[in-house]
């Protein structure tokens, strides 16, 4: 039975599964689109988009609210699936633009991979044929493996070995971001918290070497993701697993990685359909079964 | 001199004349926090082609780069209506020194913000 279901699981692109990705990730695009214009409100070191012309105009509370309901409407088309190639490539566009807009601010790598995200579909739509239900899907995953691929061989590159065997330097960060909380809002518990991550770390060095020596052969071998949609999910589980690590050691967790990351692998609002109906099914049939009679 | 991200521990605050740590989210708009002015240091860096690691920047570095991070923290906020006549942007490094650990804070800059 747990053959047949797995099947059932990871052998089909139903619809309602795509509109449960569809309905997470607009979600959490919508409500970072927000942020952005509420926290960037000027531009101190344009970057990328920003270099070719001026674009202090994005950063004006006039036209953040102008592109803020441009990003609703497009949400809305997304959703209800309408001219999905023309309404993925604006969602990539504004993405872009608006994400510039962050790494404007000095904040920076954080938003592309649900920028690129909205390309992968768009190029799915473009591509269409037979095969469009798998791509849409299939090529979003093909960008989060390659952006956690790439971000392990961008580690190797910058520190070699080093990411690993300075890996109780890990402390000194820890500390840095508890301290984060503490210079912000002056609570006192935030040092505190820090200082007791920070000193379990160095008290237990083995056990943080092996944890980033993992971590990063689980970024390297992201790529396994892409082969199935099977391996796709345990690969979500054990990225999911990590994210969670490093959110209680280091109190670091990127919100425009780790969410779309999470809705595309694992996809959990389907997931949580999918077990619910099939243990509905599953305990009709038993009490079926057993002569109980349901009317419908 | 190691520069990649476990070496680079630094966080940013401030101080007003009485020494009294300033929270930047009770004073200043929530776009300025610790967060975004570590940002805007490492930014200033490395448009200036600066180095930054293990605690080596030049105090000159530090200052040029806290004078920018502290104009912007107090643009366009009332900084008329606060309690205090100046403040100081400090630099807290933190590093391991036998398998303990410590930190060092520096000031970059400080000047008075009423008019």
């Amino acid at each position: 039975m747990s053959s047949a279901l797995s099947n059932k699981y990871f052998n089909r692109y139903p619809r309602v599964e795509w509109l449960l990705m569809k309905l997470s990730l607009v979600y959490i695009w919508l409500d970072i689109v927000r942020h952005i214009f509420i926290n960037d409100t000027f531009l101190p070191y344009p970057a990328g988009l920003c270099t070719f012309f001026d674009c202090s105009f994005l950063a004006t509370p006039k036209t953040a609210w102008w592109f803020y309901s441009v990003a609703y409407f497009l949400s809305i088309l997304y959703l209800f699936e309408r001219w999905m190639k023309f309404t993925t490539l604006c969602m990539f566009l504004l993405s872009l633009m608006l994400f510039t807009l962050e790494e404007s601010n000095g904040i920076l790598n954080r938003c592309a991979l649900y920028t690129m995200i909205f390309l992968a579909q768009s190029i799915a739509y473009f591509k269409a044929g037979p095969n469009l239900k798998k791509n849409r899907l299939q090529f979003a995953v093909q960008i989060v493996a390659a952006g956690y691929f790439l971000a392990g061989t961008s580690k190797l590159i910058a520190s070699g070995p080093g990411w690993i065997t300075d890996a109780p330097y890990a402390a000194v960060q820890i500390a840095k971001n508890y301290a984060y909380g503490y210079f912000n809002y002056g609570n006192i518990a935030d040092m505190q918290m820090g200082l007791k991550q920070a000193n379990f770390v160095i008290a237990n060095k083995p056990f943080i070497i092996f944890l980033f020596g993992m971590s990063l052969v689980l970024e390297l071998t992201a790529w396994v993701a892409v082969m199935s949609k099977r391996n796709a999910f345990i690969y979500g589980c054990l990225l999911f697993g990590m994210h969670m690590g490093i959110y209680y050691f280091m109190d670091i967790l990127i919100v425009a990685i780790y969410y779309p990351m999470v809705i595309i692998l694992i996809n959990p609002l389907y997931t949580g359909y999918f077990v619910v109906t099939e243990a509905f099914y599953w305990l009709k049939n038993k009490l079926e079964n057993r002569g109980f009679v349901f009317g419908f | 001199m190691k520069k990649y991200f476990l070496f680079i521990a630094y966080v940013f605050f401030l101080k007003n004349e009485r020494g009294e740590m300033i929270p930047f989210k009770k004073y200043f708009a929530q776009n300025k926090d610790a967060g975004n002015v570590a940002h805007n240091f490492y930014i200033h860096f490395n448009q200036h082609g600066f180095m930054y690691s293990d605690g080596a920047e030049k105090p000159e570095q530090l200052r040029m780069a806290g004078k920018e991070m502290l104009a912007m923290v107090i643009k366009d906020e009332p900084v008329n209506q606060l309690d205090f006549d100046s403040l100081g942007i400090y630099r807290r490094y933190y590093f391991l020194e036998n398998d303990e650990l410590k930190y060092r804070d520096d000031l970059m800059y400080e000047q008075r913000i009423k008019q």
